[in-house]
């Protein structure tokens, strides 16, 4: 097939038939923007942003974040005797200790006294 | 026609009368000296907010895996050992149903308060005091939320922990009996 003939075919094909290759490549890019923004409204909206631990502002205590996989499930089936309700109320007591025993979440944290935002004068709500 | 106008005009000037009040509630108690101080000291209150925020993010991995570890290792086989053996667990099976919904409710709450304290990370605070302020008393309240859900979670063990001790103590009399 010689150069004429291409050119001659270039002429007979419609603009689409031109262009297939660009809006290939514009369609591409149109569906990641699509997928890309369902996934991160769905990494916000499902709380897995408040887990991950990756993000830049975390260094400093992502060795700290314990992922545990060591821990055995209480079996699901066999009898109830003495030894298996005993078995099962030291692992439960093992268990709710670790988190009963820390007040997590106290208010002090966000205080005036500990952010000291209006640092030298009185509290915002005894200036009413 | 004329009634429905008047209804929407009237839900208008309600609706936005709330919004005027509520944005405008701290700058009517902020006098302009505490708003100069806001706007000096912010960047380090922001400073603070970031490492608060990063130890909270730290404790939620934590104390979350931890009480869905106890939710699916330990309560949901129990019932089901309970169960199996045709045993009463209706208490512990409603117990369990109870923190499993509380553990919801912590997600929820935590993620609410987080997306609020990081808006006030990143909020350009020299410029809006007022909101910076507003937005931190906000946080305040949804960190008291996400506390008591903890709390309330808690309370749920140490119900479950109850029961679970009559119920051993009924199984093993009932044992001793037969």
């Amino acid at each position: 097939m010689g150069i004429d003939e291409l050119k001659k075919d270039a002429i007979a094909m419609t603009k689409w038939q031109q262009h297939r290759f660009f809006t290939l490549i514009v369609g591409v890019i149109i569906i990641s923007f699509f997928l890309v923004s369902v996934a991160l409204s769905l990494y916000n909206s499902s709380g897995a942003a408040q887990l991950d631990l990756s993000k830049p502002g975390y260094q400093d205590v992502r060795q700290q974040a314990k992922r545990d996989t060591t821990t055995k499930a209480y079996p699901s089936t066999g009898p109830l005797d003495k030894e298996a309700l005993d078995s099962f109320a030291k692992m439960y007591t093992e268990h709710t200790g670790r988190v009963m025993s820390v007040d997590t979440f106290d208010s002090a944290a966000l205080s005036e006294e500990s952010l000291r935002m209006l640092n030298g004068t009185h509290d915002a709500s005894s200036a009413q | 026609m004329y009634k429905a106008k008047v209804i929407a005009v009237a839900l208008a000037v309600v609706l936005s009368g709330n919004v005027v009040r509520a944005e405008d509630q701290s700058a009517l108690w902020l006098t302009d000296d505490q708003i100069t101080l806001i706007r000096t000291n912010c960047v380090d209150v922001q400073s603070t907010l970031q490492r608060i925020h990063s130890s909270d993010a730290l404790v939620r991995v934590n104390l979350g895996q931890r009480y869905e570890t106890i939710a699916t290792k330990l309560m949901a086989p129990l019932n089901s050992r309970i169960a199996l053996n045709r045993l009463d667990s209706v208490e512990l099976t409603k117990t369990t149903a109870d923190f499993n919904e509380a553990l919801a409710e912590f997600r929820t709450l935590y993620q609410q308060y987080e997306q609020t304290t990081l808006s006030a990370i990143e909020m350009k605070c020299k410029d809006q005091p007022v909101r910076f302020y507003d937005t931190i008393a906000l946080a305040r309240d949804h960190r008291a939320a996400v506390h008591d859900a903890v709390g309330k979670l808690n309370s749920l063990l140490k119900q479950y922990g109850e029961q679970f001790t009559a119920f051993r103590a009924q199984v093993l009399a009932d044992r001793k009996e037969s």
